[in-house]
């Protein structure tokens, strides 16, 4: 059918056509102190027809897969697009890019359709359990289980006929201890672009239950005096910043909108032990991308090299304006949106410092772990909770603190690394919500930097 | 075969294999979308979605599971896993009974042919319009980003106990974000959001008034800290209230979430205020004939000259509460408010700043207002100084602190003229002794 609608629009005139079509089972189970507030099963099948004609994107999906509503979707899309040539005010090009004929599947050893409900739910509600009986402090908890099938199929006017069948599982554990007026928040996320074998090698319930220890130890913790200091960030909280903060405006889209990496292609932006890039793989990360939504075969962006800013994200329209390649970064959340400039998964590249050593070798600072959210700004300021803080002390760990944030500008931060550890982990697993929901994933190694400590 | 004889095989079928009830819903919905990003347009698109959703009650456990996949077939596919969820859930011990049949009211003013036969050059039109009326208000004007969407919705709903019904409606939503320029950056934002249920907003209405208060916000300066009166506009008293409002609903109530609990028959706010979630009301963005469910919607006094009156309820908190349904099931377990009318008050905008002698008029708010504790906290984004019965200038963002449970209690003043913003139906508000922070 597919094929069969790329005829019919460029019959119509459509000078390039693609179709998308996507089939998903996804499980979803929300708990909340011991209750279900959602258990849901959910399909998802349908269509997206984009065309253009002279320089104007028209776009339809629809669920109603027959070939009756796939008409009505493509001359819609086809009357969208010919109404706009008037009332655009720049012509949309794109860069070229390979036609491929191919079938990726991921390596799934258990799929998730195969596993019974009544078992996904056991699981959730025993992560919830061992948070809330961890501790008479715990308080709140929160517990999320998602898993999805998708079957995508991506077929255009030039010649691509590329099929990919894919699998997530997720599980986040949100924990928050309180006494008294101390409140102490905790979680732990165990996701990948894999089978529910996953939770066999990671539990989620060891991981709640981490989370939960952490969220009552630290409600002991003081809150430490906030300044410029010396940090140690572990994989974690690093993906969350080199995502965040500085991912995002190395999206072209945005760069073209102005970022701070606009304008700055062949500049230092960093220090020179930094190497920063968006990754199709590796496979099993959350993020994980073979093919993007144009079709286009994802190759590593190479964003920052030995501190040099090198390149940003494309989709084939963004390349084409920059005059730069598509690197298959255009992705849409499902079926029924057109795609945009999204990341995959975002890391630092491996140093050569052994992580133990970099605390051995600080003098006086901070170690930081793990994120519990925050916000960026395109200008490359940001704030992030930070999980736990220690502080160390002639290279040993000497006190914890809680209710750490982390802010400053991504350039600073990054400029001020002296540290860079083999131990690169993509570990940052998330729903980036830019416009549209898409899985992502980033981590690094243990490095070394300047960042401004909020507490007190 | 008819969606009505889709949903009775779904409901048999469920039976059959053993649900103690089913209850089930069928949503169509199409229509179009133009975005705009930085002055053109983006995307043009065409959506057309169904979605069955079916929910099976197996002794207190309840499973859910939907397809897009509208057919015999896949219908019956989708009960099957359910059940299977149902099966492994564990029995929810508040649980009683899906709502049995009611009449359904007649509501007026939800559908509007021309929405569900606009063609699609003539919502690309419209966004010629609102980026040629932009462009010609102000050359430092441009539109930063927009949505102009069109939507027809068709419900069927039924369940084991008899109930069954029928709704259409349609939408029509312009929203933009307008930028203004100044010294070669970006020195404002504005934003407009209008809907309705008929074709019947001025495109170029809407972008001219954004485009004005992109420009009116140039030029603004740093003030220093003080206590005043704050003008919350049309746009943040629906942020207000809305959050408020979240307080009464029931199954945040039942839960010990909201400090509204336990307050019925007490003053809540100032004696002049009334705020009543109506689910019937002509042209009402959020009207509709029942709920979720499928029990009727209706009106429901909240607060009454002040004084909290009642509770949002669906089936199953109402049941937990004694007290009937008010028709607000978002879902099974879950409730939200339908339209939400605030009684309107005596003034005029201009009296309202007229009487204060230092304040801030804010027309954008972005940051928190809770409802659980009522904490407002977060930035005015276009705010102008008010001193002596003037505005001054424009502000530079500062910080807004309070607490929305005392704020309610310190309105001293309410325009006569209202608007709807996205369902609440609010004028402007003057609040007193708000602690306003600069960030300077």
């Amino acid at each position: 059918m597919a094929e069969k609608a790329i005829e019919y629009a460029q019959e119509k005139g459509a000078e390039y056509v693609d179709v998308r079509v996507e089939e998903a089972l996804t499980t979803s189970i929300r708990i909340r102190r011991g209750e279900v507030e959602a258990a849901q099963s959910r399909r998802i099948r349908g269509i997206g027809v984009r065309v253009m004609i002279r320089g104007s994107w028209g776009f339809s999906s629809t669920s109603r897969v027959n070939w009756q509503e796939m008409l009505k979707a493509i001359d819609n899309a086809l009357k969208l697009a010919k109404s706009s040539i008037e009332v655009r005010r720049r012509k949309v090009y794109l860069a070229e890019s390979k036609a491929y004929e191919d079938k990726v599947r991921a390596k799934v050893k258990e799929d998730p359709a195969t596993i019974p409900l009544e078992e996904k739910l056991k699981l959730a509600l025993e992560v919830d359990k061992v948070m809330r009986e961890y501790s008479d402090r715990v308080k709140e908890d929160e517990v999320i289980y998602g898993d999805s099938k998708y079957l995508k199929i991506f077929v255009n006017s030039e010649g691509s006929r590329i099929n990919v069948e894919g699998c997530r599982v997720f599980c986040r554990a949100y924990v928050v201890a309180r006494e008294a007026n101390v409140v102490s928040p905790a979680v732990e996320v165990v996701a990948g672009s894999k089978g529910y074998e996953l939770f066999k090698e990671i539990d989620p319930v060891e991981k709640a239950k981490e989370a939960a220890a952490r969220a009552v130890r630290l409600l002991e913790a003081e809150v430490p005096r906030g300044g410029l200091v010396t940090a140690v960030l572990d994989n974690e909280i690093l993906g969350l910043i080199v995502h965040e903060a500085f991912g995002h405006v190395a999206e072209a889209d945005l760069v073209m909108t102005g970022t701070i990496l606009t304008n700055k292609i062949g500049q230092r932006v960093a220090s020179e032990l930094v190497t920063i890039v968006d990754d199709p793989g590796p496979e099993g990360a959350f993020g994980w991308t073979p093919y993007d939504d144009e079709g286009v075969k994802c190759r590593k962006v190479v964003i920052i090299e030995k501190g040099v800013l090198k390149g940003y994200m494309h989709s084939r329209e963004t390349a084409y304006l920059m005059g730069s390649e598509p690197t298959g970064n255009a992705r849409a959340q499902d079926y029924a949106h057109p795609p945009l400039v999204r990341m995959r998964n975002t890391y630092m590249e491996a140093g050569d410092w052994d992580p133990e050593e970099i605390i051995r070798d600080t003098k006086g600072g901070f170690y930081l772990k793990g994120g519990i959210g925050g916000q960026a700004d395109t200008n490359g300021e940001f704030m992030f909770s930070v999980q736990e803080a220690w502080e160390i002390k002639n290279g040993e760990l000497v006190k914890p603190y809680r209710a750490v944030t982390v802010s400053g500008n991504a350039i600073d931060v990054l400029k001020s690394v002296d540290a860079v550890g083999k131990d690169l982990k993509v570990v940052s697993p998330g729903m980036c919500g830019k416009f549209q929901l898409v899985p992502v994933d980033g981590g690094g190694p243990h490095i070394r930097c300047k960042l401004i400590l909020g507490g007190r | 075969m008819s969606m009505k004889e889709l949903l009775e095989k779904v409901i048999r079928h469920g039976l059959k294999l053993g649900a103690t009830e089913v209850h089930a819903v069928i949503n169509e919905s199409r229509g179009f979308e133009v975005t705009i990003n930085i002055d053109d347009i983006s995307d043009a698109i065409w959506k057309s979605t169904s979605v069955l959703e079916v929910a099976v009650i197996v002794d207190r456990r309840i499973g859910i599971a939907n397809t897009q996949e509208v057919t015999e077939e896949e219908a019956l596919r989708t009960v099957e896993r359910a059940l299977s969820l149902a099966k492994g859930n564990k029995p929810n011990p508040w649980w009683k009974a899906l709502p049995g049949p009611k009449p359904h009211p007649e509501v007026s003013g939800t559908y509007d042919s021309r929405i569900a036969e606009i063609a699609p050059e003539e919502v690309i039109e419209m966004a010629r319009v609102a980026l040629d009326e932009v462009k010609g208000y102000d050359p430092r004007v441009g539109i930063w980003a927009g949505v102009i969407n069109t939507n027809v919705i068709h419900v069927y709903v039924a369940n084991s106990r008899g109930v069954e019904g029928e709704d259409k409606a349609t939408s029509f939503t312009i929203s933009l974000v307008a930028s203004a320029k100044e010294a070669g950056a970006i020195g404002s934002f504005a934003e407009e959001i209008r809907a309705s249920r008929a074709l019947d907003i001025e495109v170029q209405e809407v972008a001219r008034e954004v485009a004005r208060k992109a420009v009116e916000s140039l030029g603004a300066r740093s003030i220093k800290s003080f206590k005043g009166s704050l003008i919350m506009d049309y746009y943040t008293a629906r942020d207000f209230f809305a959050t408020f409002v979240e307080a009464l609903r029931g199954d945040n109530v039942w839960k010990g979430r909201s400090p509204l609990r336990d307050k019925i028959g007490e003053m809540v706010a100032i004696d002049n205020l009334t705020i009543i979630d109506d689910g019937i009301m002509p042209k009402g963005l959020m009207t509709s004939k029942f709920d979720y469910e499928g029990h009727p919607r209706g009106r429901t006094p909240l607060v009454e000259k002040g004084i909290l009156k009642g509770y949002l309820h669906n089936s199953y908190t109402a049941n937990i509460m004694g007290v009937e349904s008010t028709g607000n099931a978002s879902s099974l377990l879950s409730v939200a408010p339908s339209n939400i009318v605030i009684s309107q008050g005596d003034y005029e905008c201009d009296e309202l700043i007229s009487e204060v002698k230092k304040g801030l008029l804010i027309k954008r708010f972005s940051g928190y207002m809770r409802y659980e504790d009522g904490i407002v906290s977060g930035v005015a984004k276009q705010a102008f100084l008010i001193e002596n019965g003037r505005i001054v200038h424009p502000v530079k963002e500062c910080m807004i602190s309070g607490n929305i449970y005392e704020m309610i209690k310190k309105i001293s003043g309410m325009t006569r003229s209202r608007k709807n913003i996205l369902g609440i139906i609010t004028p402007t508000i003057r609040v007193e002794d708000v602690s306003i922070v600069s960030k300077a």
